[in-house]
């Protein structure tokens, strides 16, 4: 689905080039769940926004589905990641001044639909995962691991190819981060959502089922 | 993205800043009210000058236009006539004309030279058209004088009286004035004010038919001036303008001189010139509130930008484009100005209410009003905040997550 070849990114610090991304190859199939590690500053966040339509700064190609996406123009990639894509961050990011249902819809009205026709889509959502009961709450009224459900109800709804989740447990104890990676891995096996991890935990590692390690700009895949 | 989506964020977005929108508006307010406050009052004034200019009975009104020569002697010895028929054909089929002719000096007093008892002097002639004033001895003039261009005359005894010994018997003599010898048919009384302290220099004063001057004595005057019947529900000053302004362009004239008219509706109007002086002081009032309220809206929405930055980010992820962003902050400040604006409206057509309470007429709502004040209100929304809300379009999203 997702095939990298060649990626390059450098920033320019004091008139210096600093090579962020070497070469990077990288092919991720239908219904993998891959887990990205490695130090911070490795290049792992900055792979993922590239991954994620953000970043359009950078040198090779990016296939989509057989698909160049290297080249297109900000209204193009605002909808491959309104349609294809879902964000899950390490600090939920929700807008702290909309009830949860007002996030969790967002992307659905990006898309065109208009309020009367999401109810029911967010209402249904927010209750297979398990916060059925605070749509009309606002995100700060929530706890980590409630708000990290709205977030991921927020990813899925526009039904996306792909979630990309940026350290999703970074800012949860050990008990709910299990949950958190319980219910990617439920969307994983029950919905086939392809997701990818950036992760520096090695405890949410074996969730997944394919993991690549990244040094110093350089990405190479663990054999398992 | 839906319209009612859009409208709905934007609301929402003003809601959750209520104290500060809420003041960043009272500044459109305040101007929207003033521009409000004049636009009333001035629609009130003009229906009244309209109103009391041409009312809806009686005669119609007539403006007179004038020709003025840059060079006087030339309309002296000139024997064209000044307004050609082209001219006046053209001016009677203009929107607001009822009828237009050719008007004559139009005089009602001429001074004229005079020979008496072998002494030459000048008397001031009243010149009638209809029944003349009444008389000790003989007869008064009348409309009969006039259609006859009868040389006759009606003059008082003190100018005579040096030469004949009663009024009687002035009756039916001769007397010269202007060059041309007229009959005197009557003698008439003298003014009592007359013989007052300024008797001795006001001179005398005949009676003599208008026709008959005009026959005798102006025969080589021509026309100078038109007078245009003015329609119901047109102003004589408008009409008088746009028949002004083309002649000013094609009239026959337009190298020998100027067209002026005489604007009845600025004359006498000591209320036109305080409500002029009062509608430029509240416009200006109007204009720098405006534009101060602009910098009040731009500068918060500039805050709003910088506070949202993360919202803006988060949004653009979810799938809005540059043009979503934008879209979403203009929306806003359109939105608040354009309340601004609704308030500043009704504060307007409030004050215009209480004004109208000293002045002789009223100031109706009007939908002209009402459109220019949302109008200018939105914007001023759109002017002022298409910046801040360009520069949240272009902000980078990995810098923001």
């Amino acid at each position: 689905m997702i095939k990298l070849e060649k990626i390059r990114k450098a920033y320019k610090a004091d008139n210096n080039w600093i090579p962020v991304l070497k070469d990077v190859d990288l092919e991720v199939r239908k219904k993998d769940f891959l887990a990205i590690m490695g130090p911070s500053g490795s290049g792992k966040s900055t792979l993922l926004n590239l991954i994620g339509f953000v970043d359009r700064h950078y040198l090779g190609d990016y296939h989509l589905d057989g698909e160049v996406v290297t080249s297109k123009g900000d209204a193009d990639l605002s909808k491959l990641r309104n349609q294809r894509v879902g964000f899950v961050f390490q600090q939920f990011n929700l807008i702290e001044t909309l009830t949860i249902e007002e996030n969790v819809e967002l992307p659905l009205l990006y898309d065109g639909w208009n309020y009367r026709q999401t109810k029911e889509k967010v209402q249904s959502l927010l209750e297979k995962l398990g916060i059925g009961d605070k749509g009309k709450k606002y995100p700060k009224q929530l706890s980590g691991g409630q708000q990290q459900r709205a977030a991921i109800a927020r990813a899925i709804i526009n039904d996306p190819d792909f979630i990309l989740a940026d350290e999703p447990t970074g800012a949860l104890d050990t008990q709910t981060s299990s949950d958190i990676m319980n219910v990617f891995k439920t969307l994983n096996e029950e919905e086939g959502v392809t997701i990818i991890l950036v992760t520096h935990d090695p405890s949410t590692v074996h969730y997944c089922n394919r993991v690549v390690h990244m040094q110093d700009g350089v990405l190479t895949e663990e054999v398992r | 993205m839906n319209p009612i989506v859009f409208f709905k964020g934007a609301w929402n977005a003003l809601l959750k800043n209520k104290k500060r929108s809420f003041l960043t508006m009272i500044g459109i307010v305040i101007g929207i009210a003033a521009v409000s406050t004049i636009m009333s009052i001035g629609r009130g004034f003009e229906n009244y000058v309209l109103e009391s200019l041409n009312p809806d009975e009686g005669e119609l009104l007539t403006v007179n236009i004038q020709f003025q020569s840059d060079d006087p002697e030339w309309m002296f010895e000139t024997n064209e006539p000044l307004f050609s028929e082209m001219d006046l054909q053209t001016i009677r089929y203009m929107p607001g004309v009822n009828n237009v002719e050719v008007v004559g000096n139009d005089y009602e007093f001429v001074s004229l030279d005079t020979m008496i008892d072998g002494e030459e002097s000048y008397v001031d002639a009243t010149l009638t058209e209809e029944q003349g004033r009444p008389v000790l001895a003989g007869r008064a003039l009348d409309e009969i004088d006039n259609h006859r261009e009868n040389r006759v005359t009606v003059v008082p005894y003190s100018l005579v009286q040096d030469v004949y010994e009663s009024e009687d018997e002035a009756i039916g003599k001769g007397i010269s004035l202007g060059n041309q010898l007229y009959t005197i048919v009557g003698i008439y009384e003298e003014d009592i004010d007359a013989s007052g302290l300024f008797s001795e220099f006001m001179s005398e004063e005949v009676e003599i038919p208008l026709n008959s001057y005009k026959r005798y004595n102006d025969q080589d005057s021509i026309g100078n001036q038109i007078s245009i019947t003015v329609d119901r529900g047109y102003l004589p000053s408008e009409v008088a303008d746009e028949s002004t302004a083309f002649l000013e362009e094609n009239g026959t004239m337009r190298n020998m001189g100027t067209y002026e008219y005489f604007d009845m509706s600025a004359l006498d109007d000591g209320l036109s010139k305080v409500l002029r002086g009062i509608t430029l002081f509240i416009a200006s009032v109007a204009g720098i509130s405006l534009f101060i309220a602009g910098i009040g809206v731009m500068n918060m929405m500039y805050i709003s930008v910088s506070e949202r930055t993360k919202e803006i980010g988060i949004r653009r992820a979810l799938g809005a484009s540059q043009k979503n962003i934008r879209a979403q902050f203009v929306l806003e400040g359109v939105m608040m100005t354009s309340i601004g604006g609704v308030l500043g409206y009704l504060f307007g057509w409030l004050f215009s209410a209480i004004a109208t309470m000293f002045l002789p007429f009223t100031a109706g709502i009007d939908l002209f009003t009402i459109i220019t004040c949302i109008s200018v209100s939105a914007l001023v929304g759109l002017v002022f905040s298409y910046a801040p809300a360009n520069a949240a379009s272009k902000k980078e999203i990995i810098e923001i997550l």
